[in-house]
């Protein structure tokens, strides 16, 4: 069920309307996680069940971990939760990528033979529930988190609909205390929170979540175009094509999948659930470092926090140890993208810039509080550089064909300066180019304004209506048609 | 839950909807060849040429009137061809905008008719099929208001927007191709298209009295009549392999009774190209210099009717 059709919409509106009709608390904790099944069964169909298989494996793994009085009882219950999780996405997504990689080899070798594929579907969400999943088991391995005492608290927390297909990434430490919330202070035991749909929470969520709307099927989609236009077929582009098509697609990107994170977010504050921000104008981050606390938050601290800090924590007296560390956790996060060769490249080069900018801090402590970088001049040169490293990443993200993606990164880094076809590109796609300039108008503006969504739903009444007026209208009519995937439904 | 904030949201949206309607099937309705946009230096060369309308789905978008105009010209006959082929059109659809038509005074309005316009629903599947794709069910069970709502909106409500706001300020681009973008598109080779038809097959068609469609085009036909305005009427060629036989002689014999009835002369397209190699898909003809052909055969159909 994709967010931006009408089914998403009437699902949506009958889950409000059942839950602010009907106030109680076990109905509506059973609801939510009945809806949230449906919800992936209606996209995924049977692969729901992989689901929950990992919510049974996951809560009794984290049970387990918990009761288990020696650490090696722990460390072999958190291998079961870690392969499980870890084995489901091999099988799933990665498994026929291992396949072709040692069928090449095999050719290489003349072994005559080959593997067949397994050509299996790709769950939706898998990457984000089983890591989702995994985050609970390890907090109850490092005694961060009591486990859930209900099959039902943890089932609401994994299949929790909003996030669920493409994020953002939940911690359990974060949002199961949330749900575990009491309603009175005499009772004892823990009782799940009341959904009450408070006015506040409403108009923010409503806000965010029109806002997630305009991203997508306003500026996302009408992108879209140029950048197929540009990166489809890159072979004889000009480095100023190329150029616009990166920066096409870096938007469209941000859009879409912020989109979808809005929207996610704004739907889980109309129930009162705060998750935490996914994006944070990722355009305007100074350095690799700081581009990585703006873009993806959720996966970025995820990888930080599980992947990193126990890498680094190993390897801290060797700082060559502590920048191949670095370069691991980035390549990870690139490979968990998808099976393919360009994710792999995309998160390398991402390692290599963080690499080369945490040497460079090391070197030069003091860049940081000199005047120049200190300066407005010096922040938007900050902002200049980093962002050309960031836009030269995009084109390895979209291109899985190597050749076309080495011809657009030379383009990219060795200026050609001609501009004849960059013209003939603009003239043919004038609408995504204004569409670009608009949107950078428009982060420039949230950038310097503080958070807009909770601005505008702070707004009166009357303004705040014909805020959402303007928004709707724009979606409607700039709606390209056709059921538009979110970009992050495939990983 | 603040019942005020919830009322507006849905006033907002009843209001966005009804703006939106309006403006999807304002192009269509507004729509006057003499119009060239506020920012145009053309707009005081009324065309004194009479007109021909040439009306349909995007089956007959691909009919080039700016070759047909050249030959008019050329043979010096003071026609003037538009084609004003809509995406997705139907005889329903187009009944909503034939008062702007006919307010346009055409003297001809040739009109290419597709069988896939009368088919009336998907076959349905059986309940193991539709457990494993929960979404045909609840599909299935709104199939006639999706419809419904479906055809008053057109494929790309962004390109009719877009296409609107151009008419207003610049007129129409080109101005013989009003409604569609005329992008030219590549030939498909006819091996390519074997697997087209199995979806369309499926298809249940109704030509019987009944059907709206067939409704529809009754009232086009005597508004035409009423207003002394000559129709010719065509079936729009596609690709053997998207009908069932018994499905094209029922439509074949469906033209051929109204045709006598209502006195217009009929042309049957259909089945004609076949196996040329100038198909984008199973049912549109490539839009392509190689492709002229289906273009030359409607100027012939053209030449014959009229009185020129």
């Amino acid at each position: 069920m994709l967010f931006n059709t009408l089914d998403f919409l009437v699902f949506f509106f009958i889950i409000l309307c059942l839950i602010s009709q009907f106030k109680f608390r076990k109905f509506q904790h059973l609801l939510i996680i009945f809806s949230s099944i449906f919800f992936l069964y209606y996209t995924d169909s049977y692969l729901v069940t992989l689901l929950i298989f990992t919510i049974l494996l996951h809560f009794y793994v984290g049970k387990a971990i918990y009761n288990s009085q020696t650490v090696i009882r722990k460390k072999i219950f958190l291998l079961i939760g870690v392969i499980g999780s870890v084995g489901i996405l091999g099988i799933f997504k990665y498994a026929d990528f291992a396949i072709l990689q040692i069928n090449a080899f095999g050719m290489v070798v003349d072994l005559n033979s080959e593997i067949p594929l397994l050509n299996l579907a790709l769950p939706i969400g898998i990457s984000f529930y089983t890591f989702q999943s995994m985050s609970y088991i390890i907090d109850i391995y490092r005694g961060n988190l009591k486990p859930s005492k209900s099959l039902k608290e943890y089932a609401f927390f994994v299949a929790f609909f909003l996030p669920l297909v493409a994020g953002p990434i939940l911690r359990a430490s974060a949002f199961l205390p949330q749900l575990r919330e009491k309603i009175q202070q005499q009772g004892t035991t823990q009782k799940l929170k009341l959904f009450v749909i408070e006015n506040q929470n409403l108009k923010f969520g409503i806000t965010l979540m029109s806002l997630g709307f305009f991203k997508k099927m306003f500026f996302a989609d009408n992108i879209e175009p140029l950048v197929n236009n540009i990166f489809s077929n890159p072979i004889g582009m000009e480095s100023f094509s190329i150029m616009i098509g990166a920066i096409a697609f870096g938007v469209q990107m941000y859009c879409d999948f912020s989109g979808y994170s809005d929207i996610a977010i704004g739907g889980a504050a109309i129930l009162g659930f705060k998750i935490p921000l996914n994006f944070n104008k990722p355009f305007f981050a100074t350095s690799p470092s700081d581009y990585w606390t703006r873009w993806h938050i959720s996966l970025s601290t995820w990888v930080r926090d599980y992947l990193y800090y126990p890498l680094v924590f190993k390897n801290r007296k060797s700082s060559s140890l502590v920048f191949i560390s670095l370069l691991i956790s980035m390549i990870v996060m690139g490979i968990w993208h998808g099976a393919s060769w360009n994710f792999l490249i995309w998160g390398g080069i991402h390692g290599v810039f963080l690499v080369c900018f945490t040497m460079l801090r090391k070197k030069f402590p003091t860049a940081s509080s000199n005047k120049f970088f200190k300066s407005k001049l010096g922040k938007i040169f900050s902002i200049l550089v980093t962002q050309y490293l960031i836009f030269l990443t995009f084109i390895v993200f979209w291109m899985r064909d190597l050749e076309h993606m080495i011809y657009a990164v030379k383009k990219y880094i060795f200026l050609d300066f001609a501009l004849d076809k960059t013209i003939d590109i603009v003239d043919a796609n004038e609408f995504p180019i204004y569409l670009l300039i608009l949107f950078g108008i428009l982060h420039y503006l949230s950038y310097r304004n503080g958070n807009l969504p909770e601005r505008l739903s702070k707004l009166k009444i009357h303004y705040w209506i014909g805020v959402l007026f303007v928004i709707f209208l724009l979606v409607a009519m700039f709606y390209v048609g056709g059921n538009r995937e979110f970009i992050y439904f495939q990983f | 839950m603040n019942y005020k904030i919830l009322f507006l949201i849905l006033c907002t949206i009843i209001l966005v909807s009804i703006i939106f309607g309006t403006s999807m099937s304002l192009y269509i309705n507004i729509y006057d060849p003499n119009w060239y946009g506020f920012f145009s230096n053309n707009n005081s060369n009324e065309n004194l040429k009479k007109r021909i309308f040439l009306i349909g789905s995007s089956s007959v978008y691909p009919v080039n009137s700016t070759y047909v105009n050249h030959q008019l010209y050329l043979n010096e006959i003071n026609y003037e061809i538009f084609n004003l082929a809509d995406m997705a059109d139907n005889p329903k659809k187009r009944l909503q905008s034939l008062s702007n038509i006919i307010s346009n005074k055409p003297d001809i309005v040739i009109y290419g008719l597709d069988i896939h316009n009368f088919n009336v629903n998907v076959e349905k599947k059986s309940l193991y099929d539709q457990l494993l794709n929960p979404k045909n069910f609840f599909t299935y069970q709104f199939d006639d208001f999706m419809k419904s709502i479906q055809d008053k909106i057109p494929g790309s409500p962004k390109d009719r927007t877009v296409s609107t706001l151009k008419y207003i300020l610049f007129g129409p681009e080109p101005h013989h191709h009003p409604l569609i973008n005329f992008d030219k598109t590549s030939i498909t080779p006819i091996k390519e298209l074997q697997n087209f038809g199995n979806e369309i097959e499926r298809q249940e068609y109704d030509f019987s009295d009944n059907n709206k469609q067939i409704i529809s085009f009754k009232k086009i036909i005597n508004e035409f009549k009423n207003n002394e305005i000559k129709l010719i009427v065509f079936s729009t060629p596609y690709q053997k392999t998207t009908a069932n036989e018994n499905d094209v002689k029922l439509f074949e014999k469906m033209l051929e009774v109204y045709s006598k009835k209502y006195d217009f002369p009929i042309y049957f397209l259909h089945d004609k190209y076949g196996e040329m190699e100038i198909w984008r898909d199973g049912i549109h003809v490539a839009i392509n210099k190689d492709t002229q052909i289906y273009t030359k055969d409607v100027l012939k159909m053209l030449i014959q009717e009229s009185e020129f």
